[in-house]
C-alpha cells in the first residue's frame, strides 16, 4: 500500500486530517498534517517564499526538502508521531523523500493572564498559563542570570508529556536534586495527569494530610522558591509550578509580604499565625468550656452563653460539627460554581448562617460567631490547599 | 537535623517543665518544713552534677550512645547496669500517667472516666514514640513556641496574692540536714532524676552542645523556685502542705478582672500537660530502644504496641492514690541508680575510652 493510502487509513477517524499537493520549485509535493495544529494557508505561503528566494532551482528533492524540515524516512511508524507533535510532512512521492517541517501552527492557548488562584497586592501580577515554553519564558524573566536549569523528561507510556526539572544550580542541594532525579528517572513509565501521580513518581505517601509540595501559579513565586534552593517542578498542559520541598513556614510567608515594610511583613505573617492557630483551637475551645468546663469562664459570660444556648437541643459538640460540615459545604460550592450562580450560594449561605438557623434555634448565636471567626481565619493561610 | 543543640537543650528543658510543677511541691512540702531553697539547692546542685558529668562522658566517646558505651564492658555488665534503667522508666511512665490523670480528673474533666484519660495520654505517648526522636524534637519545639506564652503570663500573675514574709526565716537557726534521708525528700527528687538520660540515646542527627545544655538547666533552677516558693509565699507551710497540687492551687488564687476566663488554671495545666505528654513520648521511647537493642529481631511497631499495653494495664491496676505513694517509695533505690551511677559511670568510660584513644595517638 501506498503511504499516501496508509496514513489515510490511519487517520481515516479523524476529521482534522489533511492531505493536499502543492507546487514547490518545479516539483509536485504533497503536505500532510492535522488541521487543527497547523495554520494550512499561512504555512503554505510561508513555504512559497522560502522556496521562491532559492537562486538553485536545479536542487534535488532531497536537498529541497532538507533545507525546509528534517529529514525522515517515508514510513508510517516515522510520520505519525510527527503528524500528531503538530508539525508539518512534506513528501515528495517520485523520489520518495519525506520531512518534517514546523508549521505556523495554530494559536490553541490563552494568553499570558492574571492569576486566578492567588491574589498580589505589589508583586507582578502575570501568571502561568498552559504552554510550557511560554512558562519557562516568563520564568526565565523572573530569574535573570544563568545559574537557572531546565531539564526536561518525557513521562508516561500512553500520553506522554514533558516534565520539566527547574532548579539553581548554585542554590539547589545536591542531595535533594539526585534523589529527585532518580525518582523521575525511575517512574517515567507512568503517567502524570494531575497531581497524584506526580506524587507517586515522587514516592509521596498517598494518605497525608500535609501537602508535600506547594504549587503556585505565579512566576514571582516560583523564581523565590528557585532562589531559596528549592525545586520546580512544571508539567505540560498543567498551569501551576510544583514547588519542593514544602516547609512549615511556606503556609506563612508569602514573596509578596517583602514588598511591604519590614515590621508590617513580620505582623502579617504573625497574623497567619494566630490564624492558623484560632482555626484549630476555637470549635475544639467552644464545646469544651460550654459543655464540660463552663466554670472557667467568667460568670457573666457564662450566663449570656447559656441563654443563647437556652432553646438549643442537641449538646454542643453536635450543635458544632453541624454548623462546621454547613460552611464547608458552602466554600466547596461557591469554589465549585461558576462566576455567575456565585453569588446565589453566597447569599443563600449568608441567610441560613446569619439569622435563619439562629432564630429557628437550630444553634445559639455565639457558635456562629466563633465559626465565622474561624472560617475567617483558615482562610488567612497562604495555600487554599492547606485550609 | 539539628546541627547547633537546641533541639536536644529545648527537649530537655521541656521534659523537666512538664514534671515539675505538679508532684514535685507537694513531695517537698512533706519533705521540709523551712528553709526549702536548702533542699532545692541540694538537689539541683546534685542534678547539675551529674547532668554534666553524663554528658562529658558523652562527648568523650563523640556520637555513641549509652547502650554501645556500656556493651564496650561486656555484655553480662550492660544487661545488669540497663535492666535497672528499663525499670525505672517503666515505673516512671506508670506513676506520671496515673497521677496526671489523677490530676486531670482533680481539676477539670470531673466526669471523665480515669481510664479514658489515661488511654488518651499513654496513645498519645504511643505515637510520638513511634514517629521517632527526630520528630519529638521538631515537637518540643513547636510546643515551645505554643505554650510558653501562656505559662510565663500564669506565672508572673500568680504572683498575686503573695505574702513575702512568708520567706522569712530564710535560715533558721534549727535548721538540720536530716530532711536528706527523708523518703519523702528522695520521692520529690524524682523531678531531677530521670529526665536527662534520654540525652545518651539520641540519634547522631541532634547534636548535643554542652554549654547550651547547661544554659538550659540554668533556665530550669528558677522554675525549681517558683513551684515550690510560689504556694509558699501564697499559702505558708502549714497549709500549703496540705494540698495534693500546692502549685495548682495557688494559680486557683489568682483572680484577673479583665481577662474574659474566670479560671486560668486550665491554660497552664493544659500547657504543662503538653510538655508532659511529650515527657511520656521521650520515656516510652527510651524503653522502645533499650528493648530495641536487647531483642532486635522484633519490629519496633509490635514493641511498641505491647510495651505501651503493658504499662497501660500496669497504671490500670494501681487500686489508688496511697498505693502510688508506696510505688514511689520503693524504686527510691533505682531513682538513686539513675540520678547518680549512671552519670559517673558514662563519666568513667568516656574517660577511659578518651584516655585509650590519646594513648593510640601517642604511640602511633
Amino acid at each position: 500500500m501506498e503511504l499516501k493510502e496508509s496514513l489515510a487509513a490511519y487517520f481515516k477517524e479523524n476529521a482534522d486530517y489533511f492531505h493536499v499537493e502543492i507546487r514547490l520549485l518545479q516539483y509536485e509535493v504533497q503536505i500532510i498534517g492535522l488541521d487543527s495544529l497547523v495554520d494550512l494557508p499561512q504555512s503554505i505561503a510561508s513555504l512559497q517564499t522560502q522556496t521562491s528566494n532559492l537562486v538553485h532551482a536545479s536542487l534535488q528533492p532531497a536537498a529541497l526538502l532538507k533545507i525546509l524540515g528534517k529529514l525522515i524516512e517515508p514510513k508510517l511508524e516515522a510520520i505519525v508521531p510527527e503528524i500528531i507533535k503538530g508539525n508539518l510532512i512534506l513528501f515528495e512521492p517520485k523520489s520518495g523523500t519525506c520531512s518534517a517541517v514546523l508549521p505556523i501552527s495554530k494559536n490553541v492557548t490563552r494568553s499570558v493572564t492574571s492569576p486566578e488562584t492567588e491574589n498580589t497586592l505589589y508583586g507582578a501580577s502575570s501568571a502561568f498559563q498552559e504552554d510550557i515554553n511560554t512558562n519557562i519564558g516568563i520564568l526565565r524573566k523572573h530569574c535573570s542570570g544563568g545559574s537557572m536549569q531546565v531539564e526536561t523528561y518525557k513521562v508516561g507510556k500512553n500520553c506522554p508529556k514533558s516534565l520539566l526539572l527547574i532548579y539553581h544550580e548554585n542554590r539547589v542541594a545536591p542531595r535533594l536534586l539526585h534523589s529527585v532525579q532518580a525518582k523521575i528517572k525511575a517512574g517515567r513509565d507512568q503517567e502524570v495527569d494531575h497531581i497524584q501521580q506526580l506524587g507517586n513518581i515522587l514516592g509521596v505517601n498517598p494518605w497525608s494530610f500535609v501537602p508535600n509540595f506547594n504549587m503556585t501559579e505565579m512566576p514571582q513565586n516560583a523564581a523565590h522558591s528557585l532562589q531559596q534552593g528549592k525545586i520546580v517542578l512544571m508539567i505540560d498542559r498543567y498551569p501551576f509550578a510544583i514547588i519542593l520541598p514544602s516547609l512549615i513556614m511556606d503556609m506563612f510567608c508569602l514573596k509578596d509580604d517583602y514588598n511591604y515594610a519590614l515590621p508590617f511583613m513580620y505582623l502579617i505573617r504573625f497574623l497567619r499565625i494566630v490564624g492558623a492557630l484560632i482555626a484549630t483551637i476555637i470549635p475544639g475551645l467552644y464545646v469544651a468550656l460550654v459543655s464540660v468546663n463552663p466554670e472557667v469562664l467568667r460568670l457573666q459570660l457564662a450566663l449570656s452563653i447559656a441563654n443563647s444556648r437556652q432553646d438549643v437541643p442537641y449538646p454542643a459538640f453536635v450543635e458544632t460539627l453541624l454548623l462546621l460540615i454547613v460552611l464547608e459545604l458552602i466554600l466547596e460550592a461557591s469554589v465549585r460554581l461558576p462566576k455567575s450562580v456565585g453569588p446565589t450560594i453566597t447569599m443563600v449561605g449568608g441567610i441560613i448562617l446569619g439569622q435563619a438557623a439562629v432564630s429557628a434555634k437550630l444553634v445559639s448565636n455565639l457558635l456562629i460567631i466563633v465559626l465565622a471567626g474561624t472560617t475567617i481565619a483558615s482562610l488567612r493561610l497562604s495555600d487554599f490547599r492547606t485550609r | 537535623m539539628d546541627k547547633s543543640g537546641y533541639q536536644a537543650t529545648i527537649l530537655y528543658v521541656v521534659c523537666h517543665m512538664g514534671l515539675i510543677f505538679f508532684l514535685y511541691p507537694s513531695d517537698l512540702f512533706t519533705a521540709m518544713d523551712m528553709g526549702h531553697w536548702i533542699g532545692i539547692g541540694i538537689s539541683y546542685a546534685l542534678h547539675t552534677a551529674a547532668l554534666y558529668v553524663y554528658l562529658k562522658g558523652l562527648t568523650w566517646t563523640a556520637q555513641k550512645n549509652v547502650v554501645d558505651m556500656f556493651r564496650s564492658t561486656g555484655t553480662f555488665f550492660t544487661w545488669l547496669l540497663l535492666i535497672p534503667v528499663f525499670f525505672y522508666f517503666g515505673i516512671a511512665i506508670i506513676i506520671t500517667l496515673r497521677a496526671y490523670s489523677e490530676m486531670l480528673t482533680l481539676v477539670f474533666l470531673s466526669s471523665t472516666p480515669l481510664w479514658a484519660i489515661q488511654l488518651l495520654l499513654i496513645g498519645i505517648a504511643f505515637l510520638m514514640a513511634w514517629q521517632g526522636m527526630a520528630s519529638m524534637a521538631r515537637t518540643g519545639v513547636l510546643l515551645v513556641i505554643l505554650f510558653s506564652f501562656p505559662i510565663l503570663f500564669v506565672l508572673c500573675l500568680s504572683f498575686q496574692n503573695v505574702d513575702w514574709y512568708y520567706l522569712l526565716p530564710i535560715i533558721d537557726r534549727e535548721q538540720t540536714f536530716h530532711f536528706l534521708i527523708k523518703p519523702d525528700f528522695l520521692v520529690s527528687l524524682f523531678v531531677y532524676a530521670g529526665g536527662f538520660f534520654f540525652l545518651g540515646l539520641l540519634p547522631p542527627s541532634i547534636h548535643i552542645s554542652l554549654k547550651k545544655m547547661m544554659l538550659g538547666c540554668l533556665l530550669l533552677l528558677p522554675m525549681f523556685l517558683l513551684s515550690v516558693y510560689l504556694p509558699l509565699l501564697t499559702f505558708g507551710q502549714a497549709t500549703a502542705e496540705l494540698y495534693e497540687f500546692p502549685m495548682l492551687m495557688t494559680i486557683d488564687t489568682v483572680n484577673i478582672t479583665w481577662l474574659l476566663f474566670d479560671r486560668i488554671t486550665i491554660f497552664f495545666l493544659l500547657s504543662l500537660m503538653a510538655f508532659a505528654m511529650l515527657y511520656l513520648g521521650v520515656t516510652l521511647w527510651i524503653l522502645l530502644t533499650l528493648t530495641k537493642r536487647a531483642i532486635p529481631v522484633i519490629p519496633n511497631l509490635y514493641l511498641l504496641i505491647v510495651l505501651t499495653a503493658g504499662l497501660f494495664a500496669i497504671s490500670m491496676a494501681i487500686p489508688n492514690w496511697d498505693f502510688l505513694k508506696k510505688l514511689q517509695g520503693w524504686i527510691i533505690p533505682l531513682r538513686m541508680y539513675i540520678f547518680l551511677i549512671v552519670p559517673l559511670i558514662t563519666f568513667i568510660i568516656g574517660w577511659r575510652h578518651k584516655h585509650k584513644a590519646s594513648r593510640t595517638t601517642e604511640v602511633t
